[in-house]
């Protein structure tokens, strides 16, 4: 088959192109930390109430100072809604569903994640500039979609927050979760 | 055939009256879907800059909430539009080129199927029995019938694929040692890789969700569920674009005055697609929790091999262009351009649905890439990536195609040149200022599919992308009201006496210079099949399924 010289150039400039690509993207994860969800455990939906931490969403500081966050995200809002970090913490985020998919993108940041039932999803982000930044369900999951969202505090000093609710006896409602 | 690729489908012989209207109602069908379709992307464009708490909806027929519409719009576009133009011009374009007559009874049974499973569907959607989106992510749960009629609406393409391979077989038989013409060779490998990707949502459909919704097993996987059909949902784009490059590789250079650059490039290309459409899917889950990032990796390297037959069409389509443009007088760097046939509606539309495209092939590397995609995932970024390639790449090249195709199809001349070359303008207008909004938007954070007259948390700087893309898309309707004024006026009072056949182009360096194995279809099809075990094998081997139940799911979907 006949492949003429400017028909040549052009592949090889194409080839070239898609190496840099893939450099450019291997660099990300190599040298700069930028990392996709990876499968982080499974969870049973319908008893999510009755199984630790799920039955106690809320935040907690591990051994190693990482801001651990527990979060369910059930139609529409999250548990916790609104949580607090100290500038500069490592916040592990862990979140499942217990209805439908949702999402979790935070705005200004690489956190974007799909919440799956059945599924738990594990984000971990450095917040190194205080600020206010938004956290909003980008699945759409229902008539209510548009109305869930959370916020995630950053603020010089603060205490990590807020802390695990008690575990209920008996199934509480999402409801009363949201502070 | 004395005189092969003669006169109008009436006047080819190549069909009964009934094999004609069968063919024409397919792409008759894709229309009335494409019109619906527009109105509700209207009332989605407007929802950008009502104010809050609108209730807009009731003043659009049959929709209660945004969702609803949003799924309407979805299924009736992606679905129903593109399968059905794609039934009906495929397949009289492979009839065409074989010079055979149509199997009667597949290709009516692939209209039936459409038009019912499009009824099937489209009747859940309006009654409020199925706001799941074109993507029906479980647990949002549809009713039972929605899931059959999106069913048969992939089975009309079977039927289609089924009608394609028995004529080419027939061909073949008479034509031992022959090459395949081009535009045959194009429909086959478009519904060899479609029939072997829409397994996957098949699967889905048939075995985790029609049961489920019926009640009869209680629990699904929903990632089990989104695995299957992004196993078609990368697919299914090349499903969209292919009949666009069909025309593009070997209509275009006819129209335009000039000849295809290579035969055996374009053959390439089209055998590209066969092998990598579907071991790309999980590049639309690089977020998801439940699949390896290895995997994930192993498909971003997948889905950038389909980069290498998107740039070899760039520079063929250029090639053919330049020619045409130089053959017509142009002169100079550049001069070949302004030389193109840009009076004739069907050239011109095609041509900027090929500038929209440009735009769409670049910010879908984005979405591919990897790390990148952290940033636009599930934001408006998408639907301003997706609505300049299928709906402007493939949407505005299928209008463009009508221009020539419908008068082919009813024997009279198109009414309004002027007007139909407006509506392409316009579209391409629109659609620059409504994706450069969602683009920006998406950058901006946006979350997609978002009923924005509602929202509870607007930010003051997403007011820019809400205005554009409200703007834009209003002028995308328009553009399509125009569009169905070029065809209503052509089908009620154009002149009768149109002749001009299905365009085919020649080839500069035509099918004897190209390698006769890229005919050879057992090759390829093993080698499509070899590279899905590659793709997907490692998730079969490292996902064990899920089974859960979450509560309400139903109430939440609105079924």
């Amino acid at each position: 088959m006949q492949v003429e010289f400017y028909e040549k150039v052009f592949l090889g400039l194409t080839l070239a192109v898609m190496a840099v690509l893939l450099a450019a993207v291997g660099t990300s994860v190599t040298r700069h930390g930028i990392h996709l969800p990876a499968p982080a455990g499974r969870v049973d939906p319908l008893t999510l109430q009755a199984t630790a931490p799920w039955n106690a969403p809320g935040v907690t500081v591990d051994d190693e100072g990482v801001v651990q966050v527990t979060m369910v995200a059930a139609a529409w809002s999250y548990r916790p809604n609104q949580i607090t970090v100290p500038t500069g913490a490592t916040v592990a985020l862990h979140v499942t569903s217990s209805d439908v998919i949702h999402g979790v993108k935070v705005l200004d940041t690489n956190i974007n994640v799909m919440v799956i039932p059945g599924q738990v999803s594990r984000v971990v982000h450095t917040f190194d500039a205080p600020g206010e930044y938004l956290m909003v369900c980008h699945e759409y999951c229902g008539l209510g979609h548009q109305a869930m969202f959370g916020t995630i505090l950053v603020e010089d000093g603060a205490t990590p927050g807020p802390a695990p609710e008690q575990p209920a006896a008996e199934a509480g409602s999402p409801e009363e979760g949201d502070a | 055939m004395s005189n092969p690729h003669a006169g109008t489908a009436a006047s080819s012989g190549l069909y009964t009256d009934r094999d004609r209207q069968v063919l024409t109602w397919q792409v008759y069908v894709a229309l009335i879907a494409f019109g619906i379709g527009i109105l509700q992307g209207l009332a989605q464009a407007l929802d950008r800059v009502l104010p809050a708490g609108s209730t807009l909806w009731t003043l659009f027929p049959g929709l209660s909430n945004y969702y609803q519409g949003l799924t309407a719009h979805g299924v009736l576009m992606a679905f129903v539009f593109t399968f059905a133009f794609s039934n009906g011009f495929m397949t009289l374009v492979h009839q065409n080129a074989l010079q055979r007559r149509p199997r009667s009874l597949v290709i009516l049974l692939s209209l039936v199927s459409l038009g019912v499973g499009s009824l099937l569907a489209a009747s859940q959607i309006f009654l409020g029995k199925a706001s799941v989106l074109f993507t029906m992510y479980p647990p949002l749960k549809a009713s039972p019938v929605y899931y059959v009629g999106a069913v048969l609406v992939v089975v009309s393409t079977w039927f289609t694929a089924l009608n394609a391979l028995l004529v080419y077989r027939d061909w073949r038989r008479e034509h031992p040692t022959d090459r395949i013409p081009l535009q045959a060779f194009a429909v086959l490998a478009t519904y060899a890789m479609w029939f072997i990707a829409s397994l996957g949502v098949a699967v889905e459909t048939l075995f985790l969700l029609l049961p489920w919704s019926m009640g009869l097993v209680p629990l699904t996987d929903p990632q089990l569920a989104r695995t299957l059909f992004w196993f078609s949902g990368h697919a299914i784009v090349y499903f969209w674009l292919l009949p666009a490059y069909l025309s593009w590789y070997t209509m275009i250079p006819k129209q335009a005055g000039g000849r295809l650059y290579s035969d055996g490039l374009a053959r390439m290309v089209f055998i590209v697609f066969l092998l990598l459409s579907t071991p790309a899917g999980i590049h639309h889950q690089f977020t998801d929790p439940g699949l390896r990032t290895d995997i994930k990796a192993l498909h971003y390297v997948l889905t950038l091999g389909v980069f290498l037959p998107s740039m070899i069409t760039a520079f063929s389509i250029m090639a053919a262009l330049e020619g045409a443009g130089r053959a017509r007088g142009g002169r100079g760097l550049l001069g070949w351009i302004r030389a193109l046939p840009w009076g004739n509606p069907s050239v011109a539309a095609q041509l900027l649905a090929m500038i929209g495209f440009v735009l769409g092939g670049i910010s879908g590397l984005v979405n591919a890439s990897f790390t990148v995609n952290l940033v636009v995932h599930n934001t408006a970024w998408i639907p301003g990536h997706f609505h300049l390639t299928v709906g402007t790449a493939v949407a505005l090249s299928v209008l463009g195609i009508c221009y020539w195709l419908v008068p082919y199809l009813s024997g009279r001349t198109l009414w309004g040149r002027r007007t139909a070359l407006a509506q392409a303008w316009l579209w391409l207008v629109g659609v620059m200022i409504f994706s450069r909004g969602q683009i920006m938007g998406g950058l901006e954070g946006l979350p997609r599919r978002l009923n924005v007259s509602g929202l509870a948390y607007d930010q003051p700087f997403w007011a820019t992308s809400h205005a554009m893309t409200a703007f834009g898309g209003t002028l995308m309707f328009v553009s399509g009201c125009l569009f169905f004024v070029v065809i209503g006026m052509t089908l009620f009072y154009g002149t009768k006496g149109a002749h001009a056949p299905i365009p085919v182009a020649e080839a500069t360096h035509d099918a004897r210079q190209s390698w006769p194995v890229l005919d050879d279809w057992r090759v390829w099809i093993g080698a499509a099949v070899f590279l899905i075990v590659l793709g997907y094998g490692p998730v079969a081997l490292t996902y064990a399924p899920h089974f859960v139940s979450p509560p309400n799911s139903a109430v939440i979907g609105g079924g």
